[in-house]
Order: structure tokens, then C-alpha cells, then sequence
């Protein structure tokens, strides 16, 4: 049987090394994806994921009764904010780009018109990119829930708490991320571009 | 009936948050309803593509995570000290305890034989064999305190003793405060002379 993540943390906190090792395991698929669906960039998502994992190990002691998992979002969704603040990306991925050769391209369009990664090459790029742009193009809260319920499969009532929100906003924003998600999608398959 | 709710508890049923009547309710409303059998349909698919993408994805540098190791060491470290055991470290403060004490004991028999003995007990190991004497206990009294009044003697040692100057006619005493040399060895008294007392100040 597994044991749960607040046992380990706990185990961590009595001084158990190893107990963290499986957290990191863990959690690094989800953490690391959500965080590469928010920044869209690895030297970003690493510096984020790093600091996240630190204010873990440096607050586990403050950690009580809660699930861990909503915390660890909670903290990775907080420097996620921090870092948007610096880099301005998540207000204006909608607006256009600045410049005489724009051509009224939005950073969204920028974004996902960068190279390809290595997946998507493999697994045929449209759908790599059809996912990547609808998901550039939702609000930075929007996108952060659709991510972490879909990408990360968070619970919502985690996702409220890692939001700081009410579950009946965290699900209001899930549906209207959804709608735009299934909209553009079906957008881009009558431009004949398949999803799967 | 309003989709809405429905749409709701298509995404809590997604996530596993719905209770058992929620989802009965809910299957019941998908089988008369297409556009809430379509959303659920979507999400489904939309599940499907995210999980392919999932598995060729990113995963953070190796330095990121040894990072992240070395921070849990330090961490850990910390913790093995501040959180040890209570009664390890009462026994560790114990063990200390005893060690400290058998020093002590060890070292206290060669401190006495440095120490310099008082005025007053070189004058106490004098004036014993005399309270022995007095006291009808002493078996060599005539040999060594032959012609004297042993009771005079021993009135003149407490007397020093509490600080009381003897002036014998040859200041025997008169000089008491440093007795090792000044104090005979053994007791020489003036036959003659008559012991006088002067109170020190």
C-alpha cells in the first residue's frame, strides 16, 4: 500500500531523507508539467520547480493537517504568480506584440509559433500546437486550473486551496476554460488540422 | 432541466468528487441529454490527448533535482540534531556527569597533599594528645609532660587556638600565625616562668 503523501512529509519532518526523495518522485510529473503549461519555458519551469521543492523543505515543520498536494500547488501556483508579475506574460498573451514587423501577431500567436519541441515532432506537431496555442490564449487563473485538474489531475477542492478560492469559482473557471478549449480546438479540426 | 448544474457535476464526476446519488443523477440526465453527453464526450478525449502528451514530455534538469537534494540533506541534518532523542541526551549528560565526578575523586587526594595545614590544626594535633592526657586516656603522659600542670597547657593551646596571645617570658607562642616554623615540634614549657595573657586585638 502507498503511503500517503502527508505520512512522508511527516517522516521528512523526523529527520527521514528518503521520505522527501518519494514526495520529489512523486509529484515531479505533475508539478513540472503544470509549471511548463503556465511558463511555457524550461529554464523558467526548472528555476520555479527548484524553488518550489526548497519552500517545502523549508516550511514542511509549518505543514499541518492539509493535503499535501493542495499545498504544493498552492506554493508552486503562488511563485507562478510572482513570476508572471516579472515577466508580464500571462495579462497580455491576448495583446498584440509590439513593433512595426507585428502584423498584428498576439504573444500567444508568438508563443506558439516558437520551434517545435522534440514531443511534438514526434507525435505530429498539430496536436501539440493546437493544445499550446487554446492554451496560451486562456486568463492566467483560467488556464492554471484547467492545467492542474487535466495535466496534473488535481481534485478541485485542491485547486481551490492552492487558489486561495471557493470551489464554486475554481469549478466556474474550469468551465469556462473549458468552453474556450473545446472551441478552439473545433476551431482548428475545420481548419483541418485533427486533434488526435 | 438546466445543463449547468450539470456541467458542474460532469467535472466533479471527472475528478472522482461526486457522491454515489450525484452520479446516478447525472447518468440519468446524460441519457436524455446530448449537449451534456457531448461536454462529457470532449473532456474524455481532451483527457486522452493530455495524458498522450504527458508521457513524451519535460522533466526538470538533473541539477534542479540535485539541488533540491542537497537543500533536504542540509535540512535533515538539522533536524538529526535539533529533534535527537530526549533520553540520548540525558544519557549523554549523564555519562559527562560521571566522568567529571571521577576526576574529582582521583584528583583530590594529591590536591590535599599540597595543601599548606592551618595555623589552628597544627596547634589542634599538638593540644590532642594533652585533651587524652586530661581525659585519663593517654597511657605516656607522665613520660612527656613530666612537673607540669596538664590542665595549664592544654588552657594556654585553647587559647591561641581562640586567638589569644601567650607571653611566656621567650614569646614562645608570640608569633602563632605562622606555626609551622615558629610552634615547637614538641612542647618545651618554662617551668619557671608563669604564663601571662594579653589579649590580641
Amino acid at each position: 500500500m502507498e503511503v500517503s503523501d502527508e505520512t512522508l512529509i511527516k517522516r521528512f519532518n523526523r529527520g527521514d531523507r528518503k521520505a522527501l526523495d518519494t514526495l520529489v518522485k512523486r509529484y515531479t510529473k505533475p508539478l513540472y508539467n503544470f509549471l511548463w503549461r503556465m511558463t511555457e519555458c524550461e529554464s523558467d519551469s526548472d528555476e520555479i520547480f527548484q524553488d518550489t521543492w526548497i519552500r517545502v523543505i523549508k516550511k514542511s515543520r509549518t505543514f499541518r493537517q492539509e493535503r499535501f498536494k493542495g499545498w504544493l500547488f498552492k506554493i508552486a501556483h503562488n511563485l507562478v504568480i510572482d513570476w508572471s508579475r516579472r515577466q508580464r506574460k500571462l495579462v497580455s498573451l491576448d495583446a498584440p506584440t509590439s513593433g512595426p514587423e507585428s502584423g498584428g501577431q498576439t504573444w500567444g500567436d508568438k508563443l506558439v509559433s516558437r520551434d517545435l519541441r522534440p514531443d511534438e515532432q514526434v507525435s505530429g506537431h498539430e496536436t501539440g500546437q493546437a493544445i499550446r496555442k487554446a492554451l496560451a490564449r486562456l486568463p492566467g487563473e483560467q488556464r492554471a486550473v484547467f492545467v492542474m485538474r487535466m495535466e496534473s489531475g488535481m481534485a478541485f477542492k485542491d485547486i481551490a486551496k492552492a487558489q486561495k478560492a471557493s470551489l464554486s469559482t475554481v469549478l466556474a473557471r474550469m468551465q469556462y476554460a473549458l468552453g474556450k478549449m473545446r472551441t478552439m480546438l473545433k476551431d482548428f479540426q475545420q481548419d483541418g488540422e485533427t486533434i488526435q | 432541466m438546466n445543463c449547468k448544474i450539470f456541467e458542474t457535476l460532469i467535472l466533479l464526476k471527472d475528478s472522482g468528487e461526486v457522491t454515489e446519488s450525484e452520479s446516478r443523477t447525472l447518468e440519468e440526465h446524460l441519457n436524455t441529454c446530448k449537449t451534456c453527453r457531448d461536454l462529457a464526450a470532449d473532456l474524455a478525449s481532451l483527457h486522452q490527448v493530455l495524458q498522450n502528451q504527458q508521457n513524451m514530455t519535460h522533466a526538470p534538469s538533473s541539477t534542479v533535482l540535485e539541488t533540491i537534494r542537497v537543500t533536504a540533506d542540509e535540512r535533515v541534518t538539522g533536524i538529526h540534531w535539533a529533534i535527537r532523542p530526549l533520553w540520548k541526551v540525558a544519557l549523554a549528560a549523564a555519562a559527562c556527569f560521571v566522568v567529571f565526578l571521577t576526576g574529582i575523586r582521583f584528583m583530590a587526594p594529591s590536591l590535599s597533599k599540597h595543601r599548606t595545614p592551618s595555623p589552628e590544626y597544627s596547634i589542634a594535633a599538638e593540644i590532642m594528645p594533652l585533651v587524652d592526657l586530661v581525659m585519663g586516656e593517654s597511657d605516656s603522659s607522665a613520660d612527656l609532660y613530666s612537673g607540669e600542670s596538664d590542665l595549664t597547657i592544654l588552657a594556654d593551646h585553647m587559647l591561641i587556638l581562640q586567638g589569644v596571645k601567650i607571653d611566656s617570658g621567650d614569646d614562645l607562642f608570640s608569633e602563632f600565625i605562622e606555626p609551622e616554623d615558629t610552634l615547637p615540634t614538641t612542647l618545651q614549657w618554662n617551668n619557671n616562668s608563669e604564663s601571662r595573657l594579653e589579649k590580641c586585638v
